[in-house]
């Protein structure tokens, strides 16, 4: 049982929270705020997000807040996501059966005019010491948008992770904790974009959390800006992190290709960052994910991930590749099962042990 | 779109590193590019949750959570050492819990101890 905790603390650890479907994003619509009440995607769904949501279940169901058992004023928006996963996973010696919380958070957003104050609050693993920390709440900030849509400038000041990557729903396997946006390193910071159909831009300053620990240590500077041709994006970003003991500096590019015949959506992130230690040394780390994606039939979506990372490109043999499978099936609104599976291989198997993990994960969006 | 080529050639250099391992056996570098990226995570030995009391999400924190414990014990012998012990085993206790660290960065960590863990 120890080993089953042990290994849903480590699952969680790198599981990151669901942030959107980008797979939408070039399929049906073209800005993440077609879904999302956010311009920058992420959390509570507007009402277009909420129909999708009854669209795609396979057996409907009422898509609105606590299935329309309580009408709100349209000024105020709750929701929250509750998800579990099982199975199994191997570390690297041996496989041990896993079952564990991956997000228990709730979300609300409130609207007055142009400007909204939106935060979340939800549990995670706390400090056996210092058991408030259980309690956490990884976004608070305040927003003024041009438009209802999302469309058009923004501009954002609070606690929030800067805008960044593919943001994929999916768990990456090194994307995210090696590529500037680990789980749970939300930072304060101020951000202004520009969102439309066609391209969009977002510009975060920020500073590390002065109050609660976070993973996130440096102060910096985010941008991520992203251009559609047809059923073609393309996006370059860059980021800059001055830390306590280094300083990281990265950039890199983002693809998405629609292909309207298989419906599969192509998705790509690569970058390189550079790392200074203030100690002494210096490295050069690269990180890549490449995501298919095919929606073959109605509720469904099948993902294969192949993911590279490597922590010194000078060093032999500490590269790690994975290959990652997601089966996504949407029953009824409001909930999503996935099933999980991914192998890791270190240098190709040459460099150590392969660790690998089969779960099925539920979700429930309240 | 300069960039792409730029990261292709960084992609391929990663893919054709070179021969030998040159880093520096050193606490400070082992702790900022090996361990905090791998075990300093959310919920596991990061400075806000610290699981079994262990912290690695920076130097000054993993140097007192090395002082309190036979993570590595400044014996130069690696026999001694928990931190090894649990990179290496195949048993219930094997950390990193997502997958293990390569091979050559525990070697890293050996040659570090190997010269008496200074920190």
């Amino acid at each position: 049982m120890k080993r089953a905790i042990l290994i849903a603390l480590a699952i969680a650890a790198t599981a990151g929270i669901a942030q959107a479907y980008p797979q939408y994003q070039l399929s049906r619509e073209q800005t993440c705020g077609a879904c999302h009440l956010s311009p920058t995607g992420g959390g509570l769904l507007n009402d277009n997000g909420e129909l999708t949501d009854e669209d795609d279940a396979k057996w409907g169901g009422d898509p609105t807040f606590l299935h329309g058992a309580k009408e709100l004023p349209e000024w105020l928006h709750l929701g929250g996501d509750v998800r579990f996963a099982a199975g199994a996973s191997n570390p690297g010696g041996g496989f041990g059966p896993a079952l564990f919380p991956m997000q228990i958070e709730g979300h609300v957003q409130a609207d007055r005019g142009p400007v909204s104050v939106v935060a979340d609050l939800g549990f995670t693993i706390p400090n056996e010491d210092t058991p408030i920390t259980l309690l956490w709440s990884r976004s608070h900030y305040v927003e003024w948008h041009q438009q209802e849509s999302g469309e058009g400038l923004y501009a954002r000041a609070g606690r929030f992770m800067p805008t960044y990557g593919l943001r994929l729903a999916e768990h990456t396997a090194y994307t995210r904790r090696f590529g500037g946006t680990p789980l749970f390193s939300e930072a304060y910071g101020a951000s202004v974009g520009w969102v439309t159909p066609g391209a969009e831009l977002h510009l975060t300053g920020f500073v590390h959390d002065r109050w609660q620990e976070s993973i996130e240590d440096g102060d910096g500077a985010a941008l991520h800006a992203e251009k559609r041709f047809g059923k073609l994006s393309v996006g370059a970003q860059g980021r800059y992190a001055n830390g306590a003991e280094d300083v990281r500096t990265q950039g890199g590019a983002t693809a998405k290709l629609w292909l309207d015949g298989p419906e599969v959506l192509l998705s790509a992130e690569a970058q390189v960052v550079h790392q200074k230690f203030d100690a002494g040394g210096k490295r050069n780390q690269a990180v890549a994910y490449l995501l298919a994606t095919w929606f073959f039939a109605h509720s469904y979506f099948l993902d294969v991930g192949l993911g590279h990372y490597d922590e010194d490109v000078k060093v032999p043999d500490v590269d790690r590749d994975t290959v990652e499978v997601n089966l996504h099936w949407f029953p009824k609104a409001h909930m999503e099962l996935v099933l999980m599976g991914r192998l890791q291989m270190i240098a190709l198997g040459q460099g150590g042990d392969n660790a690998s993990y089969g779960l099925v994960q539920f979700h429930y969006r309240m | 779109m300069r960039l792409v080529p730029v990261l292709a050639l960084a992609l391929i250099a990663s893919a054709c590193a070179a021969e030998t391992d040159e880093r520096p056996a050193e606490f400070a570098y082992i702790v900022k590019a090996i361990l905090a990226p791998s075990c300093a995570t959310a919920t596991c030995h990061s400075a806000r949750t610290q699981r079994e009391g262990v912290d690695l999400s920076s130097v000054a924190a993993a140097r007192a959570t090395f002082d309190s414990r036979p993570l590595a014990p400044q014996t130069g012998e690696p026999n001694d050492s928990e931190l090894l012990f649990i990179l290496r085993t195949s048993g219930e206790q094997r950390m990193p819990i997502d997958g293990p660290l390569p091979d050559a960065d525990i070697a890293l960590i050996e040659q570090w101890i190997i010269a008496g863990a200074p920190r």
